[in-house]
């Protein structure tokens, strides 16, 4: 093992520690950490958006390309300039021209994907749940597959259910829902419950896993120490 | 000795003072401080002249009239003229001969200059009638009002209509060739005209008559009044203004050494057009002065008092005999004191008569005005004095009125048949094609000047008492007649427009936008005057809309005046300026409230009758506000208001809801405590929780990772129908087509990452498929370095092909967002065009040997994900997996995150998901990585068990201190 690596384990075995030092609550070693990680994840950003944005997809093709690249480079050059114009209040104005421009092509390309992505995608889910032949089958038996189906259709069905929060205006005065909405809402809450469920032990297990990591570096750390 | 009181401050001085310590002014006459005229002598020699004036013929009564004022002004320069013409013992000269043949004679310039005016009229042979010389026709009624304001002028200004009504003061200004308008406020107080419309009748710029000269018109007849010769004003002057023109003096005196002194040393050349000295600067030194307005109204004392002799005057009119033995009486026996000029009239015609035409001017034209018109009215009514008719016509006696003006149309009647007359030229003069009313600017139409809203007008009227002495002529009679009461509008007299004028002159130092000789033709106050007189039968409609037209008009409008000014004029009530617009109320729709608005009218609370009409004369008497006037009534507003009723307010709601409400208020209730005491309970035992489970947590995964132990306490790992679908993907993948990777996860995810990924890419790396890797995260480039070389740790064989960018190759960051997704999952290459990597720089990565076959996405033999942020999986999914076409599309997922994509395998969009640690090992294990992945999964297990573990304690510890919380209170109980 080279000393740089040498040296670098050790500062990263300290940093842990100090990381791990919020377990007695917060205090400066932990914070100094936390600064430090801030710090060089923001030196590290602007050194990667010099090199990897600016400079290769601005300056040389304003600089070093053609024609025409010098033309598609100006357009970003002129909005990035006017987004600039937002820190003076003046000319705020300004700078919603190229912040328009953002915010409406990520507006449209989102929408367009959570529409041809997610929408149609899982409605050719649900109902490909129930299909019985044999390139459809996901299960072992049709049975199970169409039972596994009727779950899914029902936990779908269910869930929509209970955010569905419509409902008639009562003679008394009071609105309510309708009583087999509010039947499928109350089943709904318990596959709420159990996606919450799962969520909840996906985050333990991932926080578990990043402990056994961090418990692993330690070991290794402390073994190769050891070992010298 | 006693002091001398300033007459224009009112300072005491020390008699032997000349000027006043205060304010500089002189504090004793002109004449005392000569030493001729200082003798008693010689001051009745100078009131021989107007006693010879006196129609009375008692010049006994016309001392007792005029002295007292002529004293209070103090020696007049002007009375030291027929001293002066006196000592000169030439009694042959007539009045314009007075100036213009006896260049050594002292006299002012401005006369001098008259006296020039009239011979270069005479000796051009202007055959303009003298304004003396007859009357008006009368004959003519409907232009007599018109020519009584003509007269009235030219008789102030000794211009007769045919030619342009020079102003006798303007007529000074023309011959200085010096404009003083604006080197002075006298000048402005001179030249300010009450208002800008006005527009001379005659159309000349010079012509017009200063304000205060044109206030003294009112004194004007309403009777025609004869056309003064050119060279014959200073008579007139004299005669009519004998005060002001000590007044002037005394200002000028005050100011500078005056041109009296330099006149009694024989300084001033007697034709005054040389002289520095003139008019305009005795007039200048009137405004040097600031006068204040108790000197002003002083010198209106002694305008009455000049108008109380010509009272006495007008009463000679009366006895024309006795007029003439008066006369007779008033010229001195001894000729050499006689002035010139009257001694002209005494019987010395015929000496001017034998003059030489070149020279001598005719009777008629040498006399004054006032003089011809005796003449004039000799022929009808007999061989009258000379002092009678003196008499300026307005002097004559209003009392008398009709007789008088049968009186001048006789006269006149007369005074046609005779030729080189003024009469004839008079009636010669062709009409003014303009009405009377046109001629007249707007503020001076007006029959009487009443501004009853105009509380700068109140001044006046308090000064009214004073007035009314003068004011008390027959031709003002109409204003005597009419009480001053606070409800009735006031009329404005000729005192009250000068004093006006001064006002404004003194308050504002601005020079009026109005030529100062514009008003020449006649002053508001006059023509009210006259009009008031001719047409006391006006309608009130008329005088109506003419007030409020010159309400608006009038100067003092926009003034601010002191409050002592301003208290004549609080009892005034207020006219309406406007009149409210009339609404027919058919056209109006009442208004209707809303129904839910009506019924939401506090009714019962607002009193429904009408409250009281607020008096605005009553003024409160006690309390802060006392003293002010229309105070709205605070107490009876009260007292009609009572206390609203008081409804029960109760909410119809379900026992459901009351308990939602419950609960809610409970939940409330808890955050509201202080958080003090519920952090000095709870915050130790939260402390004391974190520590023991972290405690307790790295001590089970260090005890796993140190002891090695043996056999797991739930199992082997586990091997799920999922990971070998993503096993088949993996192993499904072409050989010679690269793979794509997309490390798109933060930087905390690393280490879960690790056991998922690393195995995968190990796999590829065995299998000899190039890896390219792409990131949207600004750390993923970082990351995807970080997991090839976790990936090249245990397979140490593939570490030099997989150093080269040949094999691996990073494409580094994608900026943009969702956007560049979309962009790259289309345009990959101008998505982007440099890689990462130090052997390729800033070439193209498309021309990389990994990338030269490669054109869009789905040229990819696997897309393998790497993310751990749900959104970052979900664009991925939505923008790119649509694009790869029949290209699997793998994804390695967080833990948290792996629920929610879960669907989108299920539906296929995702052919195969790694998620947590299990299915990483599961994975190594199946494919048969190195690695000691029993030392995690038995670490990853005890975790999970210690947690499961602090989970059911958690909840038996809540039970049961639940439990003991429910029964203490029954306990208690």
């Amino acid at each position: 093992m080279e000393i740089v690596d040498l040296v670098w384990m050790v500062v990263g075995f300290f940093l842990t520690l100090l990381v791990f030092s919020y377990v007695l609550g917060d205090n400066f070693l932990f914070r100094l950490v936390s600064y430090i990680f801030i710090g060089v994840a923001a030196g590290y950003l602007a050194t990667l958006v010099i090199y990897q944005v600016l400079y290769p997809r601005l300056v040389l093709p304003l600089i070093a390309g053609s024609l025409s690249e010098r033309a598609v480079a100006a357009v970003p050059l002129v909005l990035g300039i006017l987004l600039l114009l937002k820190l003076f209040p003046r000319l705020t104005n300004v700078g919603s021209i190229p912040m328009g421009f953002l915010v409406g092509i990520g507006a449209a390309v989102t929408i367009g994907g959570a529409i041809m992505g997610t929408l149609f995608g899982q409605i050719e889910g649900s109902f490909a749940s129930f299909d019985l032949e044999p390139a459809g089958l996901s299960s072992g038996s049709p049975f199970s597959q169409v039972l596994e189906g009727l779950l899914l259709l029902l936990g779908t069905v269910t869930t929509l259910a209970y955010f569905h929060f419509g409902a008639a205006t009562r003679q008394a005065g009071s609105n309510e829902r309708a009583k087999w909405i509010n039947t499928l809402a109350k089943i709904g809450q318990v596959f709420i419950a159990i996606t919450l469920g799962a969520l909840f032990a996906g985050v333990y297990i991932a926080a578990v896993t990043a402990l056994i990591d961090r418990m692993d570096f330690i070991k290794n750390v402390i073994l190769k120490i050891l070992a010298l | 000795m006693s002091d001398i009181k300033c007459p224009l401050c009112g300072k005491t001085n020390p008699a032997e003072e000349d000027v006043c310590q205060r304010c500089g002014a002189r504090l004793k006459q002109l004449g005392e401080s000569r030493p001729g005229a200082s003798e008693p002598g010689s001051h009745d020699d100078s009131l021989d002249w107007l006693k010879e004036l006196s129609a009375d013929g008692s010049s006994e009564d016309l001392d007792e009239e005029i002295a007292p004022g002529l004293q209070r002004a103090g020696t007049d320069w002007f009375q030291q003229i027929p001293d002066q013409l006196a000592e000169s013992g030439d009694p042959d000269i007539g009045s314009n001969d007075l100036f213009a043949e006896r260049p050594s004679m002292d006299v002012p310039d401005w006369i001098s200059e008259l006296a020039a005016v009239g011979d270069e009229s005479i000796e051009a042979g202007d055959d303009r009638e003298d304004w003396l010389g007859g009357l008006r026709p009368q004959a003519e009624p409907d232009m007599q009002a018109q020519e009584e304001q003509e007269d009235a002028q030219e008789f102030l200004t000794g211009v007769g209509p045919e030619e342009e009504p020079l102003d006798l003061l303007s007529r000074l200004d023309m011959g200085q060739q010096v404009v003083h308008q604006e080197q002075s406020n006298a000048d402005q107080f001179l030249t300010s005209s009450p208002d800008e419309s006005l527009t001379p009748p005659h159309g000349g710029e010079d012509e017009d008559i200063p304000n205060w000269l044109s206030g003294l018109e009112s004194w004007a007849p309403s009777e025609p009044l004869e056309e003064p010769g050119a060279g014959e004003k200073l008579p007139q002057v004299s005669d009519i203004f004998p005060s002001l023109s000590q007044d002037a003096a005394k200002y000028a005196e005050a100011e500078n050494e005056g041109w009296l002194d330099a006149e009694k040393d024989g300084e001033i050349s007697s034709t005054g057009l040389e002289d520095d000295l003139d008019i305009s600067d005795l007039l200048k030194a009137l405004d040097e002065e600031e006068k204040p307005f108790a000197q002003i109204f002083e010198d209106e004392d002694k305008l009455l008092d000049r108008l109380d002799a010509g009272a006495v005057l007008e009463d000679s009119e009366e006895t024309p005999k006795s007029e003439a033995e008066a006369a007779s009486d008033v010229v001195p026996e001894n000729g050499d004191e006689l002035p010139a000029w009257l001694g002209f009239e005494d019987g010395k015609e015929s000496e001017v008569v034998e003059r030489s035409p070149e020279t001598v001017m005719p009777l008629e034209d040498v006399l004054p005005v006032w003089l011809s018109d005796f003449d004039a009215s000799e022929t009808t009514d007999g061989r009258l004095s000379d002092a009678e008719d003196a008499l300026p016509q307005w002097l004559q006696d209003e009392k008398n009125h009709e007789e008088t003006e049968e009186k001048t149309l006789i006269a006149a009647a007369s005074e046609d048949a005779r030729p080189q007359d003024g009469i004839k030229a008079e009636q010669s003069v062709p009409e003014i094609p303009v009405s009377e009313e046109e001629k007249l600017p707007e503020w001076l139409r007006l029959e009487g000047y009443e501004k009853p809203e105009d509380p700068g007008i109140s001044l006046f009227v308090s000064e009214q008492d004073d007035l009314d002495e003068w004011l008390g002529e027959p031709q003002d009679e109409t204003i005597i007649e009419k009480p001053l009461k606070p409800a009735e509008t006031v009329e404005l007299t000729a005192a009250d427009e000068i004093i006006a004028e001064t006002v404004e002159t003194a308050s504002d130092d601005k020079p009026v936008g109005v030529s100062p000789f514009e008003g020449v033709e006649l002053a508001g106050w006059m023509s009210e005057v006259q009009e008031e007189i001719s047409s006391e039968d006006s309608s009130s409609e008329t005088q109506e809309a003419v007030l409020q037209e010159k309400s608006q008009e009038h100067p003092f409008a926009s003034e601010e005046f002191p409050d002592w000014f301003l208290e004549g004029s609080q009892d005034e009530p207020i006219e309406k300026t406007g009149e409210e617009p009339e609404l027919d109320a058919d056209e109006i729709e009442l208004a209707q409230l809303p129904g839910w608005l009506a019924a939401m009218r506090p009714l019962d609370v607002v009193p429904t009758g009408d409250l009281e009409l607020l008096d605005d004369k009553k003024i409160e008497q006690s309390g802060p506000l006392a003293g002010m006037r229309a105070v709205i009534p605070a107490e009876g507003l009260v007292t009609r208001y009572r206390k609203p009723p008081i409804y029960s307010v109760k909410l119809q709601v379900t026992d459901k809801q009351r308990a939602h409400a419950t609960m809610l208020e409970s939940v409330l209730e808890e955050s509201r405590r202080s958080p003090e005491k519920g952090a000095s309970r709870k915050k130790p035992s939260l402390n004391l929780m974190r520590i023991i489970i972290g405690v307790l947590l790295i001590a089970v995964v260090l005890l796993s990772l140190f002891t090695d132990l043996q056999g797991s306490p739930l199992g082997d790992i586990p091997t799920t129908g999922e990971i070998w679908k993503f096993v088949d993907q993996v192993e499904n993948v072409p050989v010679g087509r690269p793979v794509l990777v997309a490390v798109d996860f933060d930087p905390g995810f690393f280490g879960e990452m690790r056991f998922l990924a690393t195995g995968v890419l190990r796999r590829l790396m065995m299998r000899e498929i190039r890896i390219v890797t792409v990131s949207t995260v600004p750390a993923g480039p970082v990351l995807a370095e970080g997991l090839k070389s976790a990936a090249l740790e245990l397979s140490t064989g593939h570490v030099d092909r997989y150093s080269h960018s040949d094999w691996f190759l990073n494409l580094g960051y994608l900026p943009g967002g969702v956007a560049s997704l979309q962009e790259f999952a289309v345009r990959p290459k101008q998505a982007i065009s440099v890689g990462m990597s130090a052997e390729t720089g800033y070439q193209n990565v498309w021309e990389s040997q990994i990338l030269k076959e490669i054109s869009g996405v789905a040229d990819f033999g696997l897309v393998l994900l790497v993310t751990g942020n749900v959104d970052t999986g979900r664009a991925w999914i939505e923008q790119v997996q649509p694009a790869l076409n029949d290209v699997p599309f793998l994804m390695i997922a967080s833990a948290q995150a792996a629920p929610l994509f879960e669907p989108y395998v299920q539906s296929g969009q995702i052919q195969a998901m790694l998620s947590g640690l299990a299915d990483g090992l599961s994975y190594d294990e199946i494919t048969k990585q190195p690695g000691d992945r029993r030392g995690y999964w038995n670490a990853y297990q005890y975790a999970l068990i210690v947690a499961v573990a602090m989970i059911f304690i958690g909840i038996i510890f809540e039970s049961i201190r639940s439990v003991l919380l429910r029964s203490k209170p029954e306990k208690e109980a």
